[in-house]
């Protein structure tokens, strides 16, 4: 008994060795998993089990001058459904298409499919998605998911120049596309654990990056001058049945774009509605022989190389002159006339003798001075620089028509840039559409600055041209930018079309006009070319013209404030505070017949108010001093002229 | 103190419990995540709870095994034997008629409760041996009533195991039956008709499953550590990333990354994985320790035993869950191909639990029955240095 007990204890001993011998073993291999292999298996646990997902950076907005929004971002919403899911498929579709204007049988259509997700709306507001989120059963079959937009609330105004961005948030036209880099920032991530099937959860102390948003942009642009010009742009554009229109607003003495139109045009909301034409920013990405309005860079080099002076009488051949056996004709047989009328009338033969007179090299110098066959260099994808030869081939009949607008193309945006410097006192300017660059904080990382490029004639000379360009409105070719009381000066331009063969087109025209007022200290400079006006006129006098008049009027009636901002020239004879005074202003717009919308006078001064009535053809009716606390008619009523208009002012509040 | 007196082990009772507490620590983590996404569960603490009460019911259904002497238990080993084989048969008739999804046959339920009968067989095979080799000390040498009879008990369960798709416990019973075999005395010339015979039949199972080839190349390659991690097994994969993921000190309680539906079996087969990746290399060290510990204490109860019953029956017993121990971290950390078999004392299983409660009562009640006698081992000892 007690010798077999200890033939056991040796046998189990035996086997005991063999068993810890394994736990040996498996001390060793965990040794080598957990300590000396355990950065592989680390790095495989942490590659399975965190997943980086991407936050996406709002991209900045774009706003015009005054902070209105252009470009923005909205919320919307996805909708699906997981089929399977579904409880009670009429119910939910009866519902769900009171929110979704889809007809319910549709939605039961859509339920009807062995997929597990199908989407029911990719675009639906945030507002639609709270009440389905609140008033809907069996959310569990429902999936709403949050996408950013970019939405353009002013629809197509401006659309060429804003551009828009593509699904994936990514610009592709305009200043979008230009501005991408800047617009779109940076995108964050934030790291979640994922379980074994799949499922993400938020746990704490995992990387991320907050997303840096994109930067915002203001532009230059008025939406207010913006809607006018683009308005009058779209009318002119139908009523002229032309192949299109274009038209910008600049400010001549900072360079500042204020409005730039292009009809056709294009809402960038839902871009692919409309052709890929549309999408052209015309008055920068597309040529055209400026005509006649190009005169006034002749001029402008006669004047400055003091060749000829406005009283000089220039001889005008029966309105006709050869070069080159080319017979270069008038479009009316005039006298010989002073240089000044040869502007007032558009006189070609009159313009062709004083570049004549000026030589090719000069002329071609000045044509080069004043910004053409450059590209301008504003701040917007597509421009390009236009069309004119070389020195070299300007030969005496090239150098004749293109002192008069021929045999050179460029582009709207040339031409407004070198009217500019007409109508600022000789200096050519950048053209400017951003004025700033503003980090989301608020940092402002870019200015649009006024940038002088060069001088490019005298003030002297420029003052002169004023006066030339003033007479052809006043009583010259461009009378139908006429309005009483606004001193605009400007230019009408009529150019046949180059046809494919090289000729010119017998019966396709662009009709252009350039303007600028106040015609000696101008502040607004607009150009406007229909290309290719059909049914009837197809002058620059009588189709463009009146479109810058017209933009020009309705921008003056819309802002009070634009003649106000230099009151200190308001002289009064007597006191205000004693009853009525009496008041001389410079300028007496009576243009203004016939009825007008009240503004809000409250809190102006008595001299603005007097100026306003003045401007407006009211009689106004002051009590007391300080500013308008009351006003007869109120804000938002039609007057008529000659009414009165009594307010009530106060020193107080 | 009055009803566990301190006659028996203490300290081997004391290493236990610390692991079955470890044990109830890590059921909690190791299966918070499948409680919650499982929408069976839906309740953190299921598995947990669950746990919990088949320790109670299983520490209670253990105490006889602690307070009749297992001398007396000794002559109820034919029923012992005669109960496990009627469940190993019944469990196999009751799984045709109630078909289990995965096709196993190893379970039965009665009521909320499914039991495993297997886990008895092997407490019963472990009776037995030791029970026949007390009593037939001088057959011990002759192969036809010594060797043979025990043989033919362990291969019939071991085939009524089988039948019930459960390989892995089978193929363990049959370890532990030739460990008890080997410690009882078994010649050394019988065991070659075992090896033969085991032999015969890898080769068998090879020839009828030529997949199996591929399965221990790859184990080879994954024992040589030359296979990516990506290419590994997907249980294997993930038990070594957890385990690896742990590094020294581990990812703290609760932190496990494998648990999260990564590791497949996180609160059982695999609990290890969890415990070497939430405690590190130190864990998995500590609790490695102790079921060395443990076998060493166990192993002493088996030798101070004064009859053969008993001492074999010690041997068997934690022979049995030392060789669980080594066979399911073995097959964590890649060392042996991928069984179904449970940690001791950490994993959920309640017939595992019930088996491994009677088992520690059983030794307790050993080491108790040993210290019965000290005056005899004192005399002992006095007589020896007398010679």
């Amino acid at each position: 008994m007690r010798e077999t007990l200890s033939h056991i204890r040796k046998k189990t001993r035996f086997i005991s060795i063999f068993m810890v011998i394994f736990w040996c073993l498996i001390v060793l291999r965990l040794f080598s998993i957990q300590i000396q292999n355990s950065g592989t298996y680390r790095n495989y646990s942490l590659n399975m089990s965190h997943k980086q997902k991407e936050i996406k950076a709002q991209r900045g907005i774009i706003t015009d001058r005054k902070g209105r929004g252009l470009a923005i971002n909205v919320k919307r919403y996805s909708i699906g459904v997981h089929p399977k899911e579904i409880t009670d498929k009429n119910e939910l579709a009866l519902i769900l298409s009171k929110y979704l204007n889809v007809k319910p049988t549709d939605l039961i259509n859509k339920f009807n499919t062995s997929k597990n997700f199908v989407f029911i709306d990719r675009d639906i507001s945030s507002a639609t998605a709270d009440s389905i989120k609140k008033h809907i059963p069996c959310l569990k079959a429902l999936e709403l998911e949050e996408n950013i937009r970019r939405q353009y609330p002013y629809n197509d105004l401006a659309g060429q120049t804003l551009g828009f961005t593509s699904v994936d948030n990514i610009g592709i036209e305009g200043l979008e596309k230009f501005f991408d880099d800047k617009l779109s920032g940076e995108a964050g991530f934030q790291t979640f654990f994922m379980t074994g099937t799949g499922q993400y959860e938020t746990r704490p102390n995992l990387p991320c990056r907050e997303p840096e948003n994109g930067n915002n942009i203001t532009l230059t642009l008025d939406i207010e001058y913006q809607n006018i010009l683009h308005e009058e742009i779209v009318a002119a554009h139908k009523k002229t049945q032309a192949d299109k229109a274009m038209g910008i607003l600049m400010d001549p003495n900072t360079g500042d774009i204020l409005a730039m139109a292009s009809s056709p045009t294009i809402d960038p909301n839902n871009y692919q509605n409309y052709p890929a034409e549309n999408r052209k920013n015309i008055p920068l990405t597309d040529v055209f022989e400026p005509g006649s309005t190009f005169k006034i860079f002749t001029a402008a080099a006669a004047l400055e190389e003091s060749i000829i002076f406005p009283e000089d009488t220039i001889e005008t051949h029966q309105g006709f002159i050869i070069i080159q056996t080319e017979k270069i004709r008038d479009h009316e047989t005039l006298p010989d006339m002073s240089f000044a009328d040869v502007i007032r009338h558009s006189s070609n033969v009159g313009t062709i003798r004083i570049a004549q007179k000026l030589g090719t090299p000069t002329l071609y110098h000045y044509v080069r001075k004043f910004g053409f066959d450059t590209k301008t260099g504003i701040l917007l994808p597509g421009e390009v620089q236009g069309i004119m030869k070389d020195i070299d081939g300007w030969t005496p009949l090239r150098s004749a028509q293109i002192s008069m607008g021929q045999g050179i193309a460029c582009t709207a945006l040339q031409l407004v840039c070198g009217y500019a410097a007409v109508a600022n006192g000789g200096i050519l300017l950048k053209p400017q559409i951003v004025r700033s660059i503003s980090e989301p904080k608020g940092n402002i990382v870019f200015t649009g600055r006024t940038q002088k490029l060069r001088r490019v004639i005298s003030e002297e000379t420029a003052r002169t041209l004023r006066g030339l360009l003033l007479n052809t409105v006043e009583a010259g070719t461009g009378f139908k930018a006429k309005v009483n009381g606004m001193d605009i000066a400007g230019k009408t331009g009529t150019s046949q079309k180059t046809t494919p063969e090289g000729g010119y087109s017998r019966k396709d025209y662009i009709a252009s006009f350039v303007g600028f007022f106040p015609a000696d200290k101008p502040k607004l400079l607009c150009a406007v070319i229909v290309d290719n006006p059909r049914g009837g006129s197809y002058y620059g006098s009588s189709v463009s013209a009146p479109v810058v008049k017209n933009v020009f009027k309705r921008i003056v009636n819309l802002s009070e404030d634009f003649f106000f901002e230099e009151t200190s020239e308001i002289q009064y004879a007597e006191s205000p505070h004693s009853g009525t005074p009496r008041l001389f202003i410079n300028k007496n717009i009576d243009d203004f017949n016939g009825t007008f919308t009240m503004p809000d006078l409250k809190g102006m001064s008595a001299a603005k108010v007097i100026q306003l009535c003045n401007s407006r053809g009211l009689k106004p009716i002051l009590e007391g001093s300080g500013k308008v606390i009351e006003q007869e008619p109120r804000k938002g009523k039609i007057v008529n002229t000659g009414e009165l208009c009594k307010v009530k002012l106060s020193t107080e509040g | 103190m009055s009803l566990f007196s301190k006659k028996h082990d203490t300290i081997f009772l004391y290493a236990v419990l610390i692991l079955v507490a470890m044990g109830i620590i890590f059921q909690f983590s190791a299966s918070s995540k499948i409680n919650v996404s499982s929408e069976q569960y839906y309740n953190p603490n299921h598995f947990l709870i669950n746990h919990l009460v088949r320790l109670a019911v299983a520490i209670l259904i253990a105490l006889p095994f602690y307070f009749i002497h297992y001398k007396k238990l000794k002559k109820y080993t034919p029923y012992l034997l005669f109960i496990t084989l009627g469940l190993l048969i019944f469990a196999l008739i009751y799984n045709k008629m109630h078909p289990h999804p995965t096709g196993t046959a190893r379970w039965i339920t009665i009521g909320p409760m499914t039991i495993q009968p297997s886990e008895f067989a092997k407490l019963a095979l472990i009776f037995f041996i030791a029970a026949f080799y007390e009593d037939f000390q001088n057959n011990l040498n002759s192969f036809a009533f010594g060797f043979l009879p025990v043989i033919i008990v362990a291969v019939i369960y071991f085939f009524l195991i089988v039948a019930g798709k459960d390989f892995s416990t089978a193929g363990v019973t049959i370890l532990i039956a030739g460990i008890v075999l080997i410690a009882g005395g078994a010649k050394f010339r019988h065991w070659v008709w075992g090896i033969v015979l085991f032999a015969l039949s890898s080769i068998g199972a090879i020839i009828i499953r030529p997949y199996r080839i591929t399965r221990i190349k790859q184990y080879l390659h994954i024992l040589k550590g030359d296979i990516p991690i990506k290419e590994m097994p997907y249980q294997i994969r993930h038990s070594l990333v957890s385990l690896g993921n742990g590094r020294l000190i581990g990812t703290g309680l609760g932190d496990s990354t494998g648990k999260n539906e990564f590791l497949p079996e996180p609160n059982t087969d695999f609990i290890f994985s969890i415990v070497g990746e939430e405690t590190g290399f130190l864990g998995a060290l500590f609790i490695l320790g102790l079921f060395l510990f443990i076998f060493y204490r166990g192993l002493k109860i088996a030798e101070r035993s004064d009859d053969i019953f008993g001492s074999l029956l010690a041997f068997g017993l934690i022979s049995s869950l030392f060789v669980y121990t080594l066979l399911n971290i073995g097959v964590t950390c890649g060392l042996l191909p991928v069984t179904g078999l449970p940690l001791p004392f950490i994993s959920y299983g309640g017939t595992a639990v019930l088996f491994n409660s009677i088992a520690v009562a059983l030794l307790l009640n050993i080491s108790k029955g040993k210290l019965n006698n000290e005056s005899i081992i004192k005399s002992r000892i006095i007589n020896t240095h007398a010679e």
